[in-house]
């Protein structure tokens, strides 16, 4: 009978003749000898021989060749058949820039220098505790918080560092307290978060109820297993990592079971122990850890830590940190790896997690600024380090200055332009620049350059490194390809 | 006379402005001199460095190559902010937008 | 299978054009209503036919129509009766399952009956045109090119008949919104008369191309409308052979997007056949990455009805042999943190990770069981088989389960 055409009915390339179709916009790099990573205008990737990558650019792909519809609905062509793949990029690029205009969402405040502390790997010059001029005053603290309100942000998180930040607990509540009052008073409240920084050391009871109270979050430092956490974070006594396992107990049970949190610092000693480390976590029912490199700041770089190991080290230590946390979760064990999940946000999805390291344009100002001590404002964490080097290169100006001027100094201004990735030699053709980010202040600290010749820059090897590396895991496992699905769409 | 160097650049393949910005990237390692000449009727840029501490042969070849792959990279870097100064400006633009810092040619504020 | 409509004798008519009647079981209904209901008699109650009983029929106030219903003796029995009275309708114990409160379509000249409310049902669905602008392989309702835009007449006086505690209804065609305006202004009908009835609308989208089609439907602001919009292929090509319409695709996508900026909530709908199974996963794939803000993605089993029993051999497929395939589809939307769910599939033939979206949702009236669900430990928690399954095609593999949910 059939009033039913057959699907060839519907397709306008009749099969003798050669497919004809446009390319749209996309990039490609090399994943290993055969095959290729190319990346759509939207960041959306496929992997691809070199054979059929080479017909596709030349015009020659065959409408028969089972990648064709594939390519056509992943908008890397487009043909006769559909008009939509503009629109439905525009969405999906539009969406990814979105964030950008909310401008600065994290505002650091280094309430104190002090610490009890004394880790070599600091990126704080500390002070030991009878130093108290090396405390934020309150007039500081109140323009400090001026500013950060004054930010278009409708969410705003004000994180308290030092030093340890609790050893100026006075200051840290002035500033919740004023904060909240100071935000009901705009015309739109924005949303507040706040988290402590803090080794938890020093902390009492009645801290805990002021944070329980107020809902300040608590963040603290777990290095790992007692042994390495004490010789990588001394202090008198020795017993950090015990005031640190005691705390997150006290924390949890005042605050609530997820109101902890930790990070880790990677140090040569922390090499060969990975697992170990995560084995902590494990023990100390955390539901993640966050495999953060070292950044070559502060004392790292002065007691030439950063030195003590390499990018490549580093690499191997993620790797099998990954790997591992792969494994247990085959187990059946939830537990992730965050920096991997913001990278993963990054590359599977069109939302930006807003992680100030991976942006471009850059995180410096507006995904993150620093109101130091001493009343300076620098452009982020990362600027405020460099600045105890001896390198203020990213001093936006003082708590005195106007958020106009702090925010069209020509440092920042030149920064943002000229480190604008797209715009970068290398980065302009890499497939991977939708996911990645410019550093302009790691690339002028090594380098001497907003920009950095990227051929030559570690921020450049370590990020293509993590890309292929999460890429190869879920090409080869569809177990992976769905944990790092999810772990993309919780951040 | 010191051990001195000299590079040619292509003036169809580089521009002054490239070259002359590789050349400061090493003006902690050398004194540089910078001429445009001419030879066959074909211009060239002619670059004279005079390392300012004393130089092995093999250093100052190291030298050179350095300078031609900065060089490559400036000019590099020169024709791609060209090609991609509307998308850029265009984002920086959106980041911009909401702080009340945009002039009021929509343009963000200028470097 | 219930049977919604059919011919019926009918005895005395006085009038000849269709109407609209609610159904009551109570012969002293307060004459004030009695104009748009008509009195069902069914089974015993056909005993209170008395002479007595007869007499007060008669010189009471009428009924819209006496509704007398049983079996063929017991229709045979009352056929006397009925010719001293006007609009008897003799309905077969097939409709027996009407009761008070539902509402029927009587048609007189065409001496017909049509069940168009059910009170009973948990979601009712008005057909308001059997048009359509496309042809899909699996249609469950094959077009008609006849105007019969008396249908959606009748649905702006349905809706107003429908009790106000209804907690949802449905509009269905063919195409709905071929109507255009007037199809607008039957979703703003509804919202008034059912304001606290959940709407949902079965239609290709493909007229909200036009944005201001879309902004029509946005004003409306009507508070718990959904479209479901079917999208059976990230490929263009096969979505355009599976509902037999050239440049469908695009229109739809762009339905999508427009409804989607004003505000109108959107399901995308599946129905898992051969056609759509080779990409049914990258069509996931593609709706996480295109319209993640959709607010429903529905997967559904085929039904065994209209056109697809013409096409069964390019369309059938065995749920068995496609387990993994729709195990690995929801699990791309869901962990891409949308909401979905799996429609008209029985739970021996999914995986077990299917068991959170799961529904039970074949119609109350085309569902049923095999004799192997006898002693199923989880029947409750099935939905069953479309009596057009149980009768045409089903899968090979349908097994009881031995042992409750939990173990």
């Amino acid at each position: 009978m059939s009033r039913f055409q057959p699907i060839t009915f519907f397709n306008r390339h009749p099969a003798e003749e050669q497919a004809q179709y446009k390319l749209l916009p996309f990039r490609f790099t090399p994943l290993d000898d055969e095959r290729y990573v190319a990346t759509n205008l939207a960041g959306e990737y496929r992997l691809i021989e070199r054979e059929p990558l080479q017909k596709l650019v030349e015009g020659k792909l065959s409408a028969t060749d089972p990648r064709y519809v594939d390519l056509r609905a992943r908008h890397f062509l487009t043909d006769v058949h559909s008009k939509m793949a503009a629109d439905l990029l525009a969405i999906k690029v539009r969406t990814r820039h979105e964030r950008l205009s909310e401008w600065t969402g994290l505002h650091m405040f280094v309430l104190t220098l002090r610490c009890e502390h004394a880790c070599p790997y600091c990126q704080v010059s500390r002070q030991s505790e009878d130093k108290e001029s090396f405390d934020m005053s309150r007039e500081h603290a109140t323009k400090a918080l001026a500013l950060a309100l004054r930010s278009p942000n409708p969410a705003i998180k004000l994180e308290f560092q030092g030093g340890e930040s609790f050893l100026n607990f006075d200051l840290m509540k002035f500033i919740v307290l004023r904060a909240k009052e100071e935000n009901a008073k705009l015309p739109v409240p924005k949303d507040l978060a706040f988290v402590a920084a803090t080794n938890l050391a020093v902390v009492t009871d009645e801290m805990l109820d002021f944070c329980g109270k107020h809902d300040v979050g608590i963040s603290t430092s777990l290095d790992g297993p007692r042994e390495l956490h004490n010789k990588n974070r001394p202090r008198p006594g020795g017993d950090s990592y015990e005031r640190t396992i005691a705390g997150i107990q006290k924390v949890r049970q005042k605050l609530g079971r997820t109101s902890a949190s930790a990070l880790m610092t990677t140090t040569a000693a922390s090499l060969p122990h990975v697992k170990e480390i995560i084995n902590e976590y494990l023990e100390q029912e955390f539901h993640g850890i966050f495999l953060r490199p070292l950044s070559p700041y502060g004392f790292a770089m002065k007691t030439k830590f950063y030195r003590a190991y390499d990018a490549a080290r580093w690499l191997q230590f993620y790797d099998e940190g990954l790997d591992y946390i792969i494994e247990l979760n085959r187990q059946g064990v939830e537990f992730l790896e965050y920096y991997s999940a913001t990278i993963l946000a990054k590359m599977l999805t069109s939302r930006d997690p807003g992680y100030v390291d991976l942006m471009s344009p850059a995180g410096i100002g507006i995904g993150g600024v620093v109101y130091n001590y001493d009343g300076t404002v620098y452009a982020g964490d990362e600027a405020r380090m460099l600045a105890e080097m001896g390198d203020a290169t990213f001093k936006l100006g003082t708590v005195n200055d106007s958020f106009e001027t702090l925010f069209t100094n020509e440092t920042l201004l030149q920064a943002l332009d000229e480190s604008f990735a797209y715009s970068a030699p290398m980065c302009h053709d890499c497939a991977f620049e939708p996911w990645c980010g410019a550093d302009p202040v790691f690339h002028w600290g090594q380098q001497k350059d907003f920009v950095g010749r990227k051929p030559d820059s570690e921020f450049c090897q370590r990020n293509m490194h993590i890309f292929k590396g999460l890429i190869r895991r879920m090409e080869e496992d569809t177990f992976v390809r769905q944990l790092f699905t999810r772990w993309a769409n919780l951040c | 006379m010191d051990p001195y160097l000299l590079v040619e650049f292509d003036s169809k393949a580089f521009s002054l402005l490239a070259v002359q910005k590789a050349c400061h990237r090493f003006s902690n390692l050398a004194s540089f001199e910078v001429q445009v000449r001419s030879r066959d009727g074909q211009d060239f840029i002619l670059v004279t460095a005079l390392p300012l501490a004393a130089k092995s042969e093999s250093g100052l070849e190291h030298l050179a190559k350095q300078l031609r792959n900065e060089a490559l990279d400036q000019q590099l870097r020169e024709q791609i902010r060209v090609q991609t100064e509307g998308v850029r400006n265009l984002i920086l633009a959106h980041a911009f937008s909401k702080t009340g810092l945009i002039s009021p040619d929509g343009s963000p504020p200028a470097a | 299978m219930l049977k919604l409509r059919g011919r019926v004798d009918v005895v005395n008519a006085t009038r000849c054009n269709p109407s609209l009647a609610n159904i009551t079981r109570n012969p002293k209904l307060p004459t004030p209503l009695r104009r748009k209901t008509a009195l069902l008699l069914k089974g015993a109650d056909l005993a209170w036919l008395t002479p007595e009983f007869v007499g007060q029929l008669r010189m009471g106030a009428p009924f819209a129509a006496l509704l007398f219903c049983g079996g063929e003796t017991e229709l045979a029995a009352v056929e006397g009766i009925a010719r001293e009275l006007h609009d008897v309708y003799l309905l077969p114990d097939d409709y027996a399952y009407l009761d008070e409160g539902d509402i029927l379509r009587l048609n007189p000249a065409g001496e017909s009956i049509s069940s168009v409310f059910r009170k009973a049902a948990p979601n009712n669905t008005i057909l308001l045109t059997e048009r359509c602008n496309h042809l899909c392989l699996m249609c469950s309702q094959p077009p008609k090119s006849a105007d019969d835009s008396w249908l959606l007449d009748e649905a702006f006086e349905l809706v107003r008949m429908i009790p106000l505690d209804t907690e949802n209804i449905g509009f269905s065609g063919g195409e709905p919104t071929l109507y255009g305006e007037r199809f607008i202004e039957l979703v703003e009908a509804t919202k008034l008369a059912l304001p606290h009835t959940s709407l949902d609308i079965l239609s290709n989208g493909r007229s909200f191309k036009n944005e201001a089609f879309a902004a029509k439907l946005g004003r409306v602001k009507h508070p718990a409308l959904q479209l479901g919009i079917p999208v059976y292929s990230d490929d263009p090509v096969r979505h355009d052979y599976v509902v037999q319409a050239q440049g469908a695709f695009d229109e739809t996508i762009q339905g999508i997007l427009n409804l989607k900026r004003y505000g109108v909530r959107v399901e995308i709908r599946v129905v898992v056949h051969q056609q759509t199974l080779p990409r049914l996963v990258q069509t996931c794939e593609f709706i996480t990455r295109n319209l993640l803000f959709v607010d429903h993605v529905a997967l559904m089993g085929l039904e065994i009805t209209g056109f697809t029993r013409a096409n069964l051999e390019i369309l059938w497929a065995d749920p068995q042999s496609y387990r993994d395939t729709l195990s690995e589809a929801i699990g791309v939307l869901r962990a891409n943190g949308m909401n979905c769910s799996v429609y008209n599939h029985q739970l021996c033939l999914v995986n077990k990770d299917i068991e959170p979206v799961y529904r039970k949702s074949i119609s109350d009236w085309k569902n049923e069981y095999l004799p192997q669900c006898d002693g199923c430990t989880r029947k409750s928690d099935c939905g069953g088989f479309f009596s057009t399954q149980v009768m045409f095609k089903h899968s090979e593999h349908v097994r009881p389960f031995q042992t409750p949910a939990s173990a």
